[in-house]
């Protein structure tokens, strides 16, 4: 036993050896601390806006290229010169004869560029922003970086309605058959998350297995109806169907656009609000719980949230396959994965991304346009493969 | 639930207590008829074999589990009655294998151990630091935390635990809190172990009260105040690390014969 005494510094309960944490100087690690933070706010802040910058630019392109190229610049002082016309017609009788020859060009491109250009190019911008940050908030909850909406089973749910109600139950007023197959398709996605939904709450809150599986089931399900369908529809409404899956930014308006950009504005700033629990919930469930958070209550806020604006997207749009599950992960790469930059860096590289391929769908081929969930796909696909090359062992077991 | 206010609790009650609690996982019954008290100050482990109910003892403690039978009450109320967001504020845990599929930063995971807490940053990251100087854990502060080794990564999570409850001013005290670990120095090296153990020393002297699961007895006994061992159900030594260790307790705790050694200071250590 002798040979058994104690240190010196043997650990003891002697006041002696304590260490007080008023004691220890925490100068050189808060100093640190500091250092990281304002480097990081700062990377934050130029990435953010060269992202806004690049967005804008990408914007312009998208407005003045396609079949018909559009002068902006000259085409508004033309119109700003119309309006102030009667204030200046002294000066403005020189140039009279120019201007007749010019008015229908001009009007012409004023039209597409007020009625077409502008309300596609900006319901793309929202329809991109809301599903990047649909996939990042999914991604988040069910804390698995392969994960996107349509794993709730809204796209299938979506289309599956959708088809049922072009080949089945045709609208009463012929006029009105966007608004009646989107109004399907709306309900549909919605029906689909909810029994997906039925299926994994328990007393115990959302169960993110069963979720997960239970779209599975879902999806599986609705591609019979829609293969079933196809079986037995009409080859106009085939090609109906198959054109609507591939999805489509053309139906644009300036009413559409305005319920895009409510669904987007709503869904930005609602998971903007939730980022730190979406922070939270990455750490894990319990572990966000011991942390203080209403854990059921958030999953099933953002969940819904997330079904609301990527079903609205859906039934106006179609499929538009990759934004939710490609965009999430390049942001992650350039910003990291704290919530706060992730979700605002999301709507603007999703923005940017549907607007480049927008415009290349409808300019690569003119006057033929490519569904731009063909582009998506054609451009996430292999993008999301070379991820998962460069990536591969770091997923080993988190699946 | 709003009218939670340890403050108002009688100094003399126990920070912690419960009355013939049963903890049940699944359909088997771990432990039963437990009653036990933990009181500020105090730095407790708890120790047992597999399986023989500790985590689950500490998910119902957390305030995760619900309780099937007895009462549980915390700083005077019923643990059920507060709110997950008021208990966040008096109660940590550090779970076994705590990690993420994302690549946290490990100064953003430790900023977020604080979001509930209204302070100004400059007060945040000076905290922040003072803890990751006291774990040395200063020079990991910018990695991703899925890079880290077992070791490292358990010293973060212990880092995140404290600074959830600790004070805004370092000069109010820890009581009235609880930190509850389940196995915090299973994967550190002997510097790291030591250096562990007396920053949870130094915590408790200063009012917290520290729940630790651990299954080595020869690290923890010297420096914790209190020692359980749990086995046939309940709990069958509640002492004084020296007095809780003896060849019997251990049989029963363990199933296999082991050997005691007493040091000159009255520490005990296990051997084969």
């Amino acid at each position: 036993m002798t040979a058994f005494s104690s240190s010196p510094d043997a650990p003891s309960h002697t006041p002696n050896n304590k260490v007080l944490r008023k004691d220890v100087s925490g100068n050189n690690a808060s100093a640190l601390m500091v250092n990281l933070v304002a480097t990081r706010a700062k990377r934050k802040r130029y990435g953010l806006a060269l992202l806004g910058a690049l967005l804008l630019v990408s914007a312009y392109v998208g407005v003045v290229s396609g079949s018909l190229s559009i002068n902006v610049s000259e085409l508004l002082w033309h119109e700003l010169s119309q309006l102030t016309r009667p204030l200046f017609s002294q000066g403005a009788l020189i140039e009279e004869g120019g201007a007749n020859r010019e008015g229908t060009f001009n009007s012409t491109h004023w039209y597409v560029l007020t009625e077409l250009r502008l309300p596609r190019v900006i319901m793309t911008l929202f329809i991109g922003a809301l599903l990047a940050v649909s996939g990042c908030a999914m991604q988040g909850l069910v804390r698995n970086p392969l994960a996107d909406p349509g794993l709730i089973g809204i796209a299938g749910g979506a289309a599956a309605a959708a088809a049922v109600s072009m080949a089945i139950v045709p609208p009463l007023v012929p006029a009105l058959a966007s608004v009646w197959v989107a109004l399907w398709a709306f309900g549909g996605a919605l029906l689909a998350v909810w029994t997906v939904l039925r299926f994994a709450n328990s007393a115990q809150g959302v169960s993110v297995a069963t979720l997960i599986l239970a779209g599975v089931a879902i999806n599986a399900f609705t591609g019979t109806i829609i293969g079933a369908i196809s079986y037995v529809a009409s080859d106009d409404a085939l090609r109906q169907i198959t054109y609507w899956t591939m999805g489509s930014l053309a139906g644009a308006s300036w009413t559409l656009c305005a319920l895009v950009a409510a669904a987007g504005i709503i869904a930005i700033s609602g998971l903007m609000v939730s980022r730190n629990a979406l922070n939270l919930l990455a750490l894990g469930e319990s572990e966000a719980a011991y942390m203080g958070l209403n854990v059921a209550r958030y999953k099933q806020a953002i969940l819904w949230l997330v079904a609301f604006a990527v079903a609205l997207a859906t039934a106006l749009c179609g499929i538009i396959g990759f934004v939710g599950l490609v965009v999430p992960h390049m942001c992650r790469t350039l910003f990291g994965v704290n919530h706060n930059v992730l979700i605002p860096a999301c709507a603007l590289m999703g923005a940017l991304l549907l607007t480049v391929a927008d415009t290349l769908a409808r300019t690569l081929f003119t006057p033929m346009e490519i569904p731009i969930g063909i582009v998506t796909s054609a451009i996430g696909a292999p993008f999301f493969l070379y991820l998962l090359w460069k990536q591969k062992g770091v997923f080993n077991g988190s699946l | 639930m709003a009218h939670f206010n340890p403050a108002q609790a009688k100094p003399l009650e126990p920070l912690l207590d419960l009355v013939d609690v049963d903890i049940t996982r699944g359909k088997r019954q771990l432990l039963c008829n437990l009653n036990l008290a933990f009181n500020a100050g105090e730095f407790i482990a708890l120790a047992g074999e597999n399986g023989c109910g500790k985590s689950s003892l500490l998910t119902v403690l957390g305030g995760l589990a619900p309780l099937e039978k007895g009462a549980l009450s915390f700083n005077g109320q019923p643990l059920s009655e507060i709110s997950l967001q008021r208990l966040a504020d008096y109660r940590a845990v550090m779970a076994q294998s705590a990690s993420t599929p994302f690549g946290f930063l490990v100064d953003e995971i430790l900023q977020l151990a604080r979001h509930h807490i209204v302070e100004s940053p400059a007060n945040r990251h000076h905290i922040i630091g003072e803890i990751a100087e006291q774990f040395d854990i200063t020079h990991l502060l910018s990695r991703n935390i899925q890079t880290l080794s077992g070791g490292e990564r358990q010293r973060v999570f212990l880092s995140k635990a404290i600074l959830q409850l600790l004070p805004i001013s370092s000069h109010d005290s820890l009581e009235g809190k609880l930190l509850l670990l389940d196995e915090p120095t299973s994967a550190l090296d002997l510097r790291h172990q030591k250096l562990v153990m007396q920053q949870l020393v130094s915590l408790s002297q200063q009012g917290l009260c520290i729940v630790c699961v651990s299954h080595d007895l020869n690290l923890i006994s010297p420096y914790c105040s209190r020692m359980i061992l749990l086995a046939e159900q309940g709990c069958i030594a509640d002492d004084k690390p020296e007095n809780a260790l003896t060849i019997d307790t251990l049989a029963r705790c363990y199933h296999t014969q082991l050997n005691l050694i007493r040091n000159l200071d009255n520490d005990v250590f296990v051997t084969h």
